[in-house]
């Protein structure tokens, strides 16, 4: 689970229909633009939330460099319109398209930077990411996600340039993905929701719930939930030896917590460990070298114990 | 109110003689003690007269000091520095004045001269800038229907135009199409369209490059109608028994005004009234702070705010004041104010002790003109 950072102190409504809406964060404003049902509407951190007039916006889809794109057209042929920021406003004139073998216009990613036009289909292959070509619409690549990420709501959204979060309200299931290597690089959970996007301009999840109407920002590292009992290497010591303790704090779903420090310390005594404190690595793993006694009479069994520092 | 108010003027119709209640003429009664007021359907024309110097407004009117069934043009001129009104003229004329043709708003545009269109013809015609007859003596006229037009554009005339003489630009708005259609007169093509934020009420020409339209939802666009982009959305307040906003750029001061047209109050007193505004946004709110990066102990945490104007647009770059309040104070603020930045974004630091402690943020803004 990631780390709550703040829950909004406004109300946001999107009429009890956020199945109609759709959250994209523009990296322009340090906000999101709420899209779908009405017109766009900016939505901040806290809640805020401003309607800015216009007509209704359909479908929207992300697009590289934090930006978003508005979809519309019928199967199979679609096209899409370029976001004006100063204005909240969808263009009149088609960027792309009509690009024709997309399966369905309910969510996407545009990297036109390479070209590729990138879906999670919500109906079939919903565990996969697929990847078409921007200008004829063939499939590209596909990338398998182990698990069931597609759905009527999941959207994927803009991190960096070569990274994208998929973000399934229905679970809160996150995922990290380099798009450019097709690799997952992390996979956790935020609280389940309605709506969400991705803040690439601080690095945050931001989620709306429509059973409160608030709006929660999420930090992109995992609460600890444990921390593993440590371990030796070598595992058998001897007088005036040594061996390297590990232990591992992970969150409740298994995802490895950076940058936490650990504390060691010995129950009885016997021997002396290297450090008082480590942190932990990206693998969430923190490191120490235990020292075993050089006093023959000190030989016996001793306990490492560690404790995450708050 | 997301533009820069600077002044409002309240209009005024003239009132009845003193005594008299009911009557007058047959038309001054107990629930209208003026002699005349501005009608609110027919099509009014507003704009910045260079040549005048002075806002003119081109309104309907009923005047209640003689028999006339009917709404009479009326040419109505206001200082341009103070608002006050400096002239006002009623086209006597037996049938109604050139109005009832003039379908398309009559607006300043390239050289400073008057345009408007005609549903008689389908052409934009530079005008007489005193009498409104068109085309004006050796004036330009442009029949629209040269251009790249479909559907209903073919027959509607347009409500509003801007014409660019110089790089030979032609703006057309229909109601109903909350849209800006971008011409090019001598290559006659369509160069793109601006989306608007509602449906069209007026339209100001700034310059060979800008143009200001105000929305019947009082959403406000500045747009580069060149290079077919937004510079600008804002909003003029929304009040209670507003009917209509009309928009006029002041060339000399490079100001807004804005004529806001409201329902007569129950005696029938004038409530309309001209407001001059800044092109500048005005802050609305400030966001609440929000953390960025995990509390923890001894750690300096980031938090962003927005200062925005009503229309959710960035406002910089202002001044924020960050404070802690609320005793005890435990941690620190890396700064004592900060300056928004891009879009309204301000960002300070939070120094948090080494204990487990609780602060409140406050952020406060004080915008003032700089004066």
């Amino acid at each position: 689970m990631l780390e709550l950072l703040f829950t909004g102190t406004k109300i946001v409504s999107t009429y009890n229909r956020p199945d109609l809406f759709r959250l994209r964060f523009i990296k322009s404003w340090n906000a999101a633009v709420l899209t779908g049902y009405s017109a766009p509407t900016r939505v901040f951190h806290d809640g805020t939330l401003v309607a800015s007039g216009g007509s209704t916006a359909t479908n929207s889809v992300s697009r590289i460099g934090g930006k978003v794109m508005s979809v519309k057209g019928n199967s199979p042929n679609y096209y899409y319109y370029e976001f004006e920021e100063i204005a909240a406003n969808f263009k009149n004139q088609p960027l792309y398209g009509p690009i024709p073998t997309a399966p369905s216009v309910h969510d996407g990613y545009i990297d036109d930077r390479r070209g590729w036009l990138l879906r999670v289909p919500w109906i079939v292959d919903t565990n996969k990411l697929l990847c078409f070509d921007l200008e004829t619409g063939a499939q590209l690549w596909t990338l398998v996600l182990g698990e069931n990420i597609g759905g009527l709501q999941t959207a994927i959204h803009y991190v960096d340039d070569n990274h994208i979060a998929a973000i399934r309200p229905q679970n809160g299931r996150v995922m990290l993905i380099d798009y450019i290597r097709q690799v997952i690089e992390f996979k956790t959970y935020v609280q389940a929701h309605s709506l969400s996007t991705w803040d690439c301009t601080n690095g945050l999840v931001m989620t709306y719930h429509n059973t409160d109407g608030f709006t929660r920002i999420y930090h992109p590292t995992a609460v600890p939930y444990s921390l593993n009992q440590p371990t030796l290497n070598p595992s058998s010591i001897y007088l005036f030896g040594g061996s390297t303790v590990t232990t591992r704090l992970l969150g409740e779903h298994n995802e490895p917590c950076e940058g936490w420090w650990v504390r060691w310390f010995l129950q009885y005594g016997k021997g002396a460990l290297q450090k008082l404190v480590s942190k932990t690595d990206a693998d969430g793993y923190a490191r120490n070298y235990y020292f075993a006694p050089r006093d023959p009479t000190q030989i016996g069994s001793e306990t490492i114990r560690v404790e995450v520092a708050a | 109110m997301s533009l820069w108010e600077l002044e409002q003027i309240p209009m005024t119709y003239d009132a009845c003689p003193e005594g008299v209640t009911s009557g007058y003429h047959g038309l001054c009664t107990a629930t209208n003690r003026y002699t005349w007021k501005f009608d609110t359907s027919y099509t009014t024309s507003f704009y910045y007269s260079y040549r005048h110097d002075t806002l003119m407004l081109w309104i309907y009117t009923y005047n209640y000091d003689w028999w006339r069934p009917w709404p009479q043009l009326t040419k109505i001129q206001f200082n341009a520095q103070t608002g006050v009104v400096s002239s006002k003229w009623v086209d006597p004329s037996i049938v109604q004045g050139v109005l009832p043709f003039m379908r398309t708003l009559i607006e300043t545009g390239s050289f400073w001269k008057v345009y408007g269109g005609s549903n008689l013809s389908r052409s934009i015609f530079e005008m007489d800038p005193d009498t409104l007859s068109f085309p004006a003596v050796g004036g330009w006229q442009y029949n629209i229907n040269q251009l790249p037009l479909s559907g209903y554009q073919t027959y509607q005339t347009p409500w509003a135009s801007i014409v660019n003489r110089e790089d030979n630009y032609l703006g057309l708005i229909w109601k109903g199409d909350n849209n800006l259609y971008v011409f090019r007169m001598d290559t006659k093509q369509l160069m793109g369209t601006l989306p608007l934020k509602g449906s069209i009420s007026d339209i100001a020409y700034e310059d060979r490059l800008r143009t200001w339209v105000i929305c019947s939802n009082a959403f406000i666009h500045k747009f580069d109608y060149q290079k077919l982009r937004s510079e600008l959305l804002t909003t003029v307040t929304q009040e209670a028994g507003d009917l209509r906003y009309m928009i006029a750029w002041d060339t000399r001061r490079k100001r807004i005004a804005v004529f806001r047209q409201k329902a007569d109050a129950a005696d029938g007193a004038c409530q309309s009234r001209l407001d001059f505004f800044r092109p500048i946004p005005k802050s609305y709110m400030l966001t609440d702070p929000v953390p960025i990066r995990p509390l923890r102990c001894g750690k300096n945490i980031p938090f962003v705010f927005n200062l925005i104007g009503n229309a959710g647009e960035g406002i910089n770059p202002y001044r924020v004041d960050t404070t802690l309040v609320d005793p005890p104070i435990d941690g620190s603020l890396s700064a004592n104010f900060v300056r928004t930045g891009a879009q309204g974004v301000g960002r300070v630091e939070y120094r948090s002790p080494l204990s487990p402690c609780t602060d409140t943020i406050k952020v406060s803004a004080n915008i003032t003109d700089g004066e």
